[in-house]
């Protein structure tokens, strides 16, 4: 093998990570062995993982360099990352919280990421705080695509055992199989709010409770919403749920400023079609307004690892941004409201994050399984 | 509102997909595309054509002409071992696994993509083709789902091979993949191909059921009628109609389509029915629509259209000096001469028009006579179109009428003639057996699609239930969309 074994990293249910690094470039790389099981064969987990993450090529997705694939074992070289946004936030925030400014900067670097696998047909469906790596520059890369699926050709079978319970959207939770992109976002939604308070923001034992869980914050869905969600998707049985009120999100994230609650808010929507895209998402005022993100807040604390510094949108479309934003509270009021030709053209400037190119650390042998 | 709804298959609107592909889509896996998938194995495992391709015999893939004597000699072995043929190992692979046809249909484009790429060692391995195969479809088969069998579940469905081989097998052909096993809709439409039915004939199957409907409404309009008096009116008809035949059969090779025929039936018995019905073709015309519009039409020509319509017109003419039951319009593609008792010599040449003539003359058996009917299916035709279930929907009382005659008239056999009599005892399970027949003859039959047979009834006392299987089927396949082939 052309990497030599350092020390582990963890082991998740399938597959074992370890630090390695490479015999010809020295280079710093993550190895996660995949035990073959006799009885399975390759696992389909792997397979998809590999299949996808070659061609998800994006600073915020985990790079796959390379697939060692012998008769016992199969191994997949990464790029190396310190450690996950868990750890991160165990070992940097504030009893898990993190500063404004650090949450500003992986929130969009994660929906950056996210939006880049939806453009490509790519659904994550596990995106969770330990799949997300950071690395020492503070890059925010989405990770561990053992359940990830390209979707888009009528081919597939899905199931609705995805994403992990307290990450699970209520659509998913209520048994669709025809969700979509929206269910990742979700997720970026329970992890965006997890940055800020320190804790995953809806803790269910099991589906059933985790729906509780999910309507005692953003209140029950009236029957409309529950029609149309069992209209659109068939496969739903509704069943009677106890009204709850929604509380506020202020209430249960007092240290958040008005537009992460805004955004948080139109992430964290009961009805999939309801949910903002993660492109849309990209280009709301909590990163695109020039306003100080850290108003409102305590001084954030110096870290050790601190996220780059995004301007979050070029000047220009800052001062497009400005102008559109006068009367923000109408435009983002309600999703369906919002005027799709004002993000299209948004996101048309892309806003580029000051990052050092991608290309220094980019695998120089290309895509070679098992060779 | 269900506009929003997405395709459990694709996460996307239905709207985003090709028609035709999510038609195929709903479709079982088929003896057609069981032989096409060796075939194309074949190819895949040995591309230069180097083993001849024999499709349909029930032997092993035929040795590699340029191999060495020790290549050869191991696939004498295996030949002795008893690996059965490609087809025979793939279709007990599908029926023991229960594959899905996106699934199998998949593992098309994968072979496709490792037929340049297949490395020397693995092409003339041993059982190169039934390995290569059943890994790729395990390959397709984890990559489309998120639930499937492990490797050991495919070694035991046929237990030909040991889960060690397997994935063994797996591991090389992923290799050989680069796990390169993502595919757009294009591709999958590319290589799925030869089994969907391309829009434009669906256009001309819309075409020709409102021609149908039109045909219908004339017939409706002209009562009482009365029937062909001019020969020559009716075989410059049926000449025309020939000429369609042809190009029909034309078509036929270039897609999967199986055929078959049975005996229409004609006998002097049933009048007080047959005043019902107002003429003989327009009224079998749009049975033929109501029956068979979603099988054949789609593979009608656009002349061929026009075609009928001009047969249609010309058969305005109902019969009133003989009773006749209504023959299909379709009988009239190809008209075969069955029993040499019923017929003229004029008939000699393959065509035979109703010749009342004849039909009152002749004792019972003898005015059943026997047309040949050439039926041209396409395999993925036999769910039901909007289209054709529209025209299909608008004749319910017509088929119930036809039904009602149809029974008349086997009564009359079996007053007229002690040779129906045995057929009679078997009424009901004839038409169960006619029903199910549709399902039973795809699974069993190993015809190729390009083949378009004529089936001759084995003896006159067929014909009777041969019209009651007529009316059974069309009745059936109203019903039941997933037939998928009849016997008219």
């Amino acid at each position: 093998m052309n990497y030599v074994q350092l020390e582990k990293l963890g082991e998740g249910t399938y597959a074992t990570v370890y630090k390695g690094r490479s015999r010809t470039t020295n280079e710093i790389v993550a190895l996660k062995e995949i035990h073959l099981d006799a009885e399975e064969g390759t696992p389909s987990t792997a397979i998809r993982e590999i299949s996808l993450m070659k061609e998800l090529k994006h600073v915020n997705i985990v790079r796959l360099y390379d697939v060692i694939h012998t008769e016992t074992k199969l191994v997949l070289i990464f790029e190396y990352c310190d450690r996950d946004l868990k750890k991160y936030m165990d070992a940097h925030g504030e009893r898990g919280a993190l500063d404004p400014a650090t949450v500003r900067s992986f929130m969009y670097q994660l929906l950056k990421g996210t939006a880049f696998c939806h453009e490509n047909r790519v659904l994550h469906r596990d995106l969770k705080p330990q799949n997300l790596l950071i690395n020492k520059k503070g890059e925010l890369k989405i990770g561990d695509f053992g359940l990830a699926r390209a979707f888009g050709v009528p081919v597939n079978t899905f199931s609705n055992e995805v994403v992990t319970l307290w990450y699970r959207a209520p659509d998913v939770l209520l048994g669709s199989r025809t969700y979509s992109t929206s269910i990742d976002v979700w997720s970026c939604g329970c992890i965006f709010a997890e940055m800020i308070s320190g804790v995953p923001l809806f803790r269910g034992r099991d589906n059933q409770d985790q729906l509780l869980h999910i309507m005692r914050i953003i209140g029950s869905p009236d029957d409309r919403t529950l029609r149309k969600i069992s209209a659109d998707s068939p496969e739903i049985v509704i069943k009677q749920f106890p009204r709850y009120p929604k509380i506020p999100f202020q209430q249960v994230l007092p240290k958040a400023s008005p537009q992460a609650i805004d955004l948080l808010e139109r992430l964290l929507q009961f009805d999939p079609s309801k949910r903002i895209t993660a492109a849309e998402a990209l280009t709301h005022p909590y990163f695109t307004s020039s306003v100080n993100p850290n108003a409102g807040y305590s001084v954030p604390t110096p870290t050790s690892m601190p996220p780059p510094a995004y301007n979050y949108g070029a000047q220009q479309q800052q001062q497009q941004q400005q102008q559109q934003i006068q009367q923000p509270t109408n435009s983002y009021q309600n999703p369906m409201h919002m005027q799709p030709a004002m993000y299209q053209q948004m996101g048309q400037v892309q806003p580029q994050p000051n990052m050092p190119p991608a290309g220094n650390y980019q695998y120089q042998a290309g895509f070679h399984a098992g060779r | 509102m269900s506009s929003s709804r997405l395709l459990c298959a694709s996460l996307l609107p239905r709207s985003k997909h090709d028609p035709d592909l999510l038609q195929l889509l709903r479709q079982k896996i088929t003896p057609e595309m069981v032989s096409y998938m060796a075939q194309k194995t074949r190819s895949t495992v040995w591309p230069d054509g180097e083993v001849s391709e024999r499709a349909g015999i029930p032997t092993p893939p035929q040795t590699p002409f340029k191999t060495s004597f020790t290549a050869r000699s191991k696939l004498d072995t295996l030949n002795c071992l008893g690996l059965p043929s490609l087809e025979t190992f793939i279709s007990m692979q599908v029926n023991a696994s229960n594959v899905h046809i996106t699934t199998f249909l998949a593992t098309l484009i994968y072979l496709e993509r490792l037929r340049p790429r297949l490395p020397e060692d693995v092409r003339y391995s041993q059982n190169a083709c039934h390995r290569i195969f059943l890994a790729t479809l395990i390959i397709a088969a984890k990559y489309l789902n998120d639930s499937c069998p492990k490797n050991i579940h495919w070694a035991k469905y046929t237990g030909y091979f040991g889960v060690f081989e397997i994935t063994k097998t797996e591991i090389e052909l992923l290799a050989v993949l680069d796990y390169d096993l993502r595919f757009d809709e294009a591709e999958t439409c590319y290589y799925f191909a030869p089994f969907m039915r391309t829009r434009a004939q669906e256009k001309r199957a819309a075409a020709v059921s409102v021609v149908a409907k039109a045909g219908l409404a004339r017939a409706q309009a002209q009562m009482p009628p009365t029937p062909p008096r001019e020969k020559p009116s009716q075989s410059g008809s049926l000449s025309s109609v020939q000429g369609l035949v042809k190009r029909l059969s034309s078509v036929c090779l270039s897609s999967a389509t199986t055929a078959c025929a049975s005996p229409a039936q004609r006998h002097p018995s049933a009048s007080s029915s047959i005043q019902s019905t107002p003429s003989f073709t327009s009224d079998s015309s749009d049975m033929s629509s109501a029956a068979d519009s979603d099988s054949e039409w789609p593979l009608l020509s656009d002349s061929a259209v026009d075609g009928r319509v001009h047969a249609i017109e010309r058969h305005q003419i109902p019969p009133t000096n003989f009773h006749l039951k209504p023959v299909p319009a379709h009988a009239y593609r190809r008209l075969r001469k069955n029993s040499t008792t019923a017929s003229s010599p004029s008939d000699a040449e393959g065509v035979e028009c109703p010749r009342p003539a004849n039909l009152t003359n002749s004792t019972p058996s003898s005015t059943l006579s026997a047309l040949t009917i050439r039926l041209v299916n396409a395999p993925e035709d036999t769910t039901l179109d909007p289209e054709s279930s529209g025209a299909v929907s608008g004749l319910p009382s017509r088929s119930v009428s036809w039904g009602s005659l149809l029974k008349n008239d086997t009564k009359g056999l079996t007053r007229t003639g002690t040779i129906h009599s045995r057929k009679e005892g078997g009424f009901l399970s004839r038409m169960w057996g006619a029903a199910t027949r549709g399902i039973n003859d795809r699974t069993d039959k190993q015809d190729l699609p390009s083949r378009v047979d004529i089936f001759e009834p084995e003896a006159q006392e067929d014909y009777g239930a041969g019209a009651i299987r007529h009316v059974t089927h069309s009745r059936s396949t109203i019903i039941r969309a997933q037939s998928q082939e009849y016997l008219v």
